[in-house]
């Protein structure tokens, strides 16, 4: 069982998907310090993917700190997490935020209006951290 | 680290047509190699010359550093070989076949034999004639995993078989594959796509080219040019540019040496009245619908 | 040959019911042997033989066909097998289900027609060499097929070409290929056979396969070596012999009045002239013999001259009388015989020795006379004699007759199953050639085995005969 949703996209490398959709799971949360991560073997076939690539995933992950593998036990995420900055969290929104931005672009839409379109998003849909969005607390038009 | 499957401009011929011609490959240890190609390009006949089920008119190839017309029990019991294309003795219960099996290899592994069946939920007593067309191929997957061989050949191995089953298929075998090189000739490309490392191409028995695939990955785009009045199409088609779609103020096309920068360039020097470029990355599936059309256009050319 | 033993039971296990049909007419054959009756051929005498040889055959191309040679298809090409070992596996299982219950139904048979088996050994062993030789046919056979279907093809076109050949070449041009080959021309269609597969291994796979080529090699002569022994080859005649012992025997003319010669007015013989004599030297029931030549003199010189009588030119009559038979109107001009003539016969004569003999009843079992065969009487009330050899035809220097050995007794014949001689399309189920002698309607019998040990040369004069008086007609 793989801990966390992942759908192929034709166009980017399959190991970045991976390692982007594995460092969104540790850093979001979803999978705690200590929690068993899958082994090369179990990603590479429950997501039908190269044992290679998968490997090569892991020992990024591993390079990262995100994961450890401890001798007898397995794959687990690292007990401590390097703590992301905001510029890294940013990082992993990379796609997305081009996404938006090259969809924005062949609207015609200006930067101002992104935003305010991003801002109205935000305040619609309940965050995870209330703190963070009270602390923002702007109100928007 | 040497290839264990090398082939020196393989030929076979049959009475009036050449199946393959002068083909050279190098299957690299360890990769999950993809035979792709349209129907009758030559896949299955490249995998029965290795397999030295048929033998070569010209040329040779070397299966685990041995000429191919001369594998011997030691090579073969290396080797896992699955083939829609072959018989099983049908007469043979699922586990006799497996017990028949075993003294074959010294590499057996029963334990492993005992964990195939059950992941394949294959009934154990019933005869090979009396199975379904894909639990005949889980039983013959199983006989050639379980004794660990170091190459695997699977020719066309997806063929007729249902989703559950190509994807219980797909699982076991990378479930398998580590230390192991597999060569695996499929039309299946969706299938395929994820796990195999290096791809090669083949049209009318030639080798068209053979890469990794995350650089094959990496050099198709379709490119996508919008326009605000209906476009030229520009005299100078550049060659790697496969033929071009327009319509209405849109032009699209595929190009199989895509590089940002230098593509970003060409495509602004033919269309300056380009609007806006797109390039999308590309499926195996639509990188091969794109070359076995192209192929079939330049022979009708 | 661990991998071979493996095969082997796979295919004994795969190959069942075949097994079990060769076994029980293998065993219908032995009781069919034993029990043969004495008198006519039945259909199942055709029919069982025929049956039991298409059995042997599929038997063996079925175990052939569990590895099939031909198609690239097999499942086991990409396996790990050894070609020796496949090989050794095939020949283990046509030895040991199809060749060893053969040996064994021969021995049963022998030990049941008063025969030791055990001083058999070596025909018996040949008899397997010339099995194993028979079943090179469906191993060609199926070497070259993939399943049943094809295979019983194969074989039924292979009969249908041979027959085929049969009439276009006609017996002249087989004839004389037989004797330029020595009757081995079947054997060498075979080996032509095993060298055809051979090269189609050669062809397409090295090393290992090479092995099939060597053995069958060595089985093709084999095949040709043995069917030289069996099937009879050529008959040693005995030469003319001038031993001392044989010195006395003569030969006299000795015209009785009260004998006067037989006229059988059925008969439809005309012109025969019976001279009869009498032996001495020799017991007359132990001299068989033959007219060579009539010569009618003239001042001492031949004026005319013939040969005997069909294959009857002597004939012993119960009585101990010997009547030389010769057709009068081969030897003069009609007319000539009215008048009184010298005549001179060149006769040869065969002389047997007696050899073991036997009282037998009607009824009783096998009785065993060493180097002549198996006798016994079926039972009454006309028991036939019924006369087994084993292994061989009978040696035509041995002969028989019945009763009292002092008082004339009768000669007598052969008749019966000199079965077919084993050839690559057939093979004799029997190791027991059959045969039946004189009926009788009394009790017990003298039997007294004779063989002929040499034949001398004698020469009678008659002076001034008349031929006309020694007319005769014999049914």
């Amino acid at each position: 069982m793989i801990p966390f949703r992942l759908v192929f996209q034709p166009g980017i490398a399959l190991s970045e998907q991976l390692l982007y959709a594995a460092t969104k799971a540790i850093v979001s949360g979803q999978l705690r310090p200590g929690d068993p991560f899958p082994s090369v073997r179990s990603l590479s076939k429950e997501l039908k993917i190269n044992p290679n690539t998968a490997h090569k995933v892991v020992m990024q992950l591993t390079a990262q700190g995100l994961v450890e593998v401890l001798p007898g036990i397995g794959t687990v995420v690292a007990s401590s997490l390097p703590k992301p900055t905001a510029a890294a969290r940013a990082g992993l929104l990379g796609s997305e935020l081009e996404g938006l931005v090259v969809e924005a672009k062949k609207l015609g839409m200006q930067l101002d209006d992104v935003l305010s379109a991003v801002s109205r998003h935000w305040d619609r849909i309940g965050g995870a951290e209330p703190a963070s969005s009270a602390k923002r607390g702007t109100q928007n038009s | 680290m040497s290839s264990p499957i090398v082939t020196h401009n393989l030929s076979k011929s049959f009475r009036h047509t050449e199946a393959v011609h002068a083909l050279s490959l190098a299957v690299p240890e360890g990769s999950i190699y993809a035979l792709i190609g349209p129907n009758g390009a030559g896949k299955t006949t490249t995998i029965k010359l290795l397999m030295n089920i048929l033998r070569a008119s010209s040329g040779s190839a070397e299966i685990l550093g041995r000429d191919s017309r001369r594998l011997s029990p030691r090579e073969f019991a290396r080797i896992g070989y699955v083939s829609e294309n072959q018989e099983m003795p049908e007469w043979m219960t699922v586990d006799y076949f497996l017990r028949y099996l075993k003294p074959f290899y010294p590499t057996w592994d029963d334990a492993l034999a005992a964990d195939l069946v059950r992941q394949f939920e294959l009934p154990g007593d019933r005869k090979l004639r009396h199975l379904s067309r894909g639990m005949r191929m889980k039983a013959s997957l199983a006989s050639s995993l379980a004794y660990r061989p170091e190459l695997v050949v699977l020719d066309e191995p997806f063929t007729g078989l249902d989703a559950l089953v190509r994807d219980e298929f797909t699982r076991t075998l990378l479930d398998r594959a580590e230390g192991t090189t597999i060569l695996i000739s499929s039309h299946d490309l969706a299938e395929i796509e994820n796990f195999a490392s290096h791809v090669g191409y083949i049209e009318e028995g030639r080798l068209r080219f053979t890469e990794e695939m995350s650089v094959l990955a990496d050099r198709f785009r379709q490119v996508e040019v919008t326009f605000d009045a209906p476009p030229p199409v520009p005299a100078n088609w550049p060659a790697d540019w496969m033929k071009p779609d327009t319509a209405a103020a849109v032009v699209r096309f595929i190009d199989s040496r895509f590089d940002r920068e230098r593509t970003g360039a060409e495509v602004r020097r033919l269309f300056p009245t380009a609007r806006t470029v797109d390039f999308h990355a590309m499926s195996l599936r639509e990188i091969f619908v794109a070359l076995a059309m192209a192929g079939r256009h330049a022979k009708a050319a | 040959m661990r991998q071979a033993i493996h095969i082997f039971r796979k295919d004994a296990r795969h190959c069942w019911p075949y097994i079990a049909a060769v076994m029980a007419l293998t065993a219908v054959n032995a009781w069919r042997s034993v029990h043969e009756a004495p008198t006519g051929t039945h259909i199942l005498d055709v029919l069982i033989p025929f049956l039991t040889v298409w059995t042997w055959w599929l038997a063996a191309g079925s175990a052939v066909h569990g590895e099939s040679l031909a198609g690239d298809r097999r499942f086991w090409i990409t396996r790990p097998y050894s070609g020796m070992s496949l090989l050794a596996a095939k020949l283990l299982f046509l030895v040991a289900f199809l060749a060893v219950p053969v040996l064994f139904s021969d021995c049963v048979v022998l030990a049941a027609s008063g025969f030791n088996p055990f001083l058999l050994i070596p025909g018996l062993l040949l008899r397997q060499c010339d099995f194993l030789a028979f079943l090179a046919l469906p191993f060609v056979m199926a070497a070259f097929t993939r399943v049943t279907r094809e295979f019983l093809v194969a074989l039924i076109l292979f009969w249908a070409a041979c027959y085929a050949a049969t009439f276009l070449l006609g017996p002249r041009v087989l004839g004389s290929l037989a004797e330029s080959t020595h009757g081995d021309a079947p054997w060498l269609l075979c080996a032509a056979g095993f060298l055809l597969v051979a090269w189609h291994y050669a062809s397409r796979r090295t090393g290992a396969f090479k092995a099939i080529t060597i053995t069958l090699g060595v089985l093709a002569p084999i095949v040709m070596a043995s069917s030289i022994m069996i099937a009879g080859g050529t008959i040693p005649s005995p030469t003319r012999s001038d031993d001392a012992r044989y010195r006395s025997i003569a030969i006299r003319f000795a015209p009785d009045p009260d004998h006067p010669n037989p006229v059988d007015a059925a008969s439809r013989t005309k012109g025969l002239i019976g001279i009869p004599v009498t032996f001495a030297g020799w017991p007359s029931h132990l001299l068989v013999g033959q007219l060579a030549q009539a010569s009618v003199l003239d001042r001492g010189r031949v004026a005319w001259s013939c040969t005997g009588y069909l294959d009857r030119s002597v004939t012993t009559g119960p009585d101990g009388r010997a009547l030389v038979l010769f057709v009068a109107d081969m030897l003069a001009p009609a007319g000539a015989t009215a008048a009184a003539v010298d005549l001179r016969l060149s006769l040869d004569l065969h002389i047997f020795e007696p050899q073991e003999g036997a009282t037998l009843v009607p009824g009783d079992g096998w009785t065993y006379l060493s180097g002549f065969g198996s006798i016994r009487l079926s039972e009454g009330p006309a028991s036939t004699l019924l006369f087994r050899t084993a292994l061989t035809t009978p040696r035509p220097e041995w002969r028989y007759s019945l009763g009292d050995p002092s008082l004339y007794p009768v000669d007598g014949e052969w008749s019966g199953a000199a079965a077919f001689a084993n050839s690559p399309m057939l093979f004799q189920t029997s190791p027991v050639n059959s045969y039946r002698g004189t009926a009788t309607t009394a009790g017990p019998v003298v039997f007294t085995a004779k063989r002929q040990v040499a034949v001398v040369h004698r020469e009678l004069l008659i002076r001034q005969i008349h031929l006309a008086d020694f007319e005769t007609r014999i049914p």
